[in-house]
């Protein structure tokens, strides 16, 4: 051991210094293009997320062989009752289904009548959550469903009819998911109670969402409101429930003219392992308003471009206009009843 | 020169992707703060043991595959991941490898370095941490404790010849 010591000079190592000088240049440059340019970084992600689904996969698998051991195991009498309870929920939800079947065909002819668009649907699926990032700061988590499943970026997430997230990324086998606690996520939001309309950031902390810089007059918003999507992004679809206000989470700093407003999420981050991807279902080939890919930039993803908004505001008026007047023919610039 | 030499071929690889599944396993809201730095502790390690053998390309390649893992910049994880493959191959030569205090203090400075790197490139992109900013040194601490536990197992992975 010691003949070993002296003999090795150990302040040499052959061509080490280069190689790191010349790989951080390289990781600089990496860093720089897809700081500036993600898009342009597309194929060295997708790769990479190839290569790492096997170990995501891995990861999974003891979670995936318990929940199967569990139900295996689990007991005949507890299954006959879950059963019935089911039954009887399937029940009930049909009997709401017919009275929907029943308002959506009165919708349909309503809209025909005024003139309006047609109202799509959406179509739904499963994915199941394979991994979510070890990140402290980040809020997002890798899905099993990919391109070949028809995912596609900028889709919505949903967790039991609430919203989850939006997809960030698409690999052929997996897609990542932000989720709406992200920091640099946006979801413009309205109150369920007042109308009132805001933004919800993500504040990176676990199923919190603040509003900032809100003038409170009156009593726009209380504890307990429900924030509901408001659909003036074009990327949310509208009135889905997105967060509660927090019992004493409306700080008013007297020194300002803002208020921060902070929020729970009505999705459980934590304790969702399946989440639904929702598809617009294209109806007569309208318009595609959902799948608009607006580049988000160094913006806050999620956040309203100004046209898009203003673009929605308009189309009330314009419906209104076509129902009381008749005659007059109905011609939004962008969209179009067929 | 060094009588160390990998139980198998590939046998680095292969611990390095067993560290980078510790670092993504998930963990209850608690514990993830406190989630020691595997894949920085087993490059420490591999520099300790190999010496300059260890590449820098593959700390860089498992950097990236951690960089999409991990949603951050890509490159973010490869630069942190090169500067302490660098570091501790440079430092470890000059140290005894079986004295633990030196290791201590190897450990505390390069992966302090690791992870004020990787602070100070969140706060350019704008993930800057809000809140309990001591939250963010925790991991340092609990790879400190866990470290010779974490040494003894990744010793599993190569033969040193005794008695020479």
């Amino acid at each position: 051991m010691e003949a070993d010591i002296s003999n090795s000079n150990f302040h040499s190592a052959p061509g080490l210094t280069i190689k790191f000088i010349l790989l951080v240049v390289l990781a600089l440059t990496l860093m720089a293009i897809d700081y500036r340019k993600t898009e342009s970084m597309a194929p060295v992600r997708t790769l990479f997320s190839i290569l790492a689904y096997p170990l995501q996969w891995s990861v999974d698998v003891p979670f995936r062989v318990y929940n199967e051991t569990a139900t295996f195991f689990t007991d005949q009498t507890n299954l006959t009752l879950e059963n019935n309870t089911l039954k009887d929920q399937l029940r009930l939800y049909e009997a709401r289904y017919q009275d929907m079947v029943v308002v959506e065909q009165q919708n349909e002819r309503l809209r025909h009548e005024l003139k309006a668009n047609p109202r799509d649907g959406y179509e739904f699926s499963m994915a199941e959550i394979l991994a979510s990032s070890g990140d402290r700061v980040r809020r997002i988590v890798t899905l099993n469903k990919g391109t070949r499943d028809g995912v596609y970026e900028k889709q919505v997430v949903l967790a039991g009819g609430r919203i989850y997230g939006q997809v960030l990324s698409v690999s052929p086998f997996s897609a990542t998911v932000i989720q709406l606690t992200d920091q640099r996520h946006a979801i413009p939001v309205r109150n369920q109670r007042t109308g009132f309309t805001t933004l919800a950031l993500g504040t990176g902390k676990t199923n919190t969402l603040k509003l900032d810089n809100v003038i409170l007059v009156e009593d726009k918003i209380q504890e307990g409101d429900i924030f509901v999507t408001s659909g003036l992004d074009e990327l949310f679809p509208a009135d889905f429930p997105v967060a509660r206000v927090v019992k004493d989470g409306i700080n008013y700093d007297q020194s300002s003219q803002f208020a921060q407003i902070t929020t729970e999420t009505l999705v459980n981050f934590e304790q969702t392992r399946e989440v639904l991807l929702m598809w617009p279902k294209k109806s007569q080939g309208v318009k595609s308003e959902v799948a608009t890919p607006e580049t988000t930039g160094d913006k806050p993803i999620g956040q309203p471009a100004s046209n898009s908004a203003v673009h929605h505001a308009t189309t009330p008026a314009q419906n209104h206009s076509a129902g009381t007047t008749p005659t007059t023919t109905h011609t939004a610039p962008t969209r179009k009843t067929p | 020169m060094t009588p160390v030499t990998p139980r198998f071929f590939g046998a680095v690889v292969v611990s390095m992707l067993l560290a980078v599944i510790l670092s993504i396993i998930p963990l209850p809201e608690p514990f993830q703060m406190w989630r020691p730095e595997w894949v920085a502790l087993a490059l420490i390690h591999w520099a300790l043991v190999l010496g300059h053998r260890v590449g820098l390309w593959m700390a860089f390649i498992i950097g990236l595959l951690m960089d999409v893992l991990h949603n951050s910049l890509l490159g973010q994880h490869a630069l942190e991941l090169v500067m302490v493959g660098y570091l501790s191959i440079r430092l470890g030569g000059r140290m005894t490898p079986e004295a633990y205090f030196q290791q201590f203090a190897l450990i505390l400075a390069v992966l302090g370095l690791y992870m004020l790197l990787s602070l100070w490139i969140r706060g350019v992109t704008g993930y800057a941490q809000a809140g309990n900013t001591w939250q963010y040194w925790a991991p340092l601490l609990s790879s400190l404790l866990i470290w010779p536990l974490y040494q003894w197992a990744l010793s599993y992975f190569y033969n040193q010849k005794k008695g020479l």
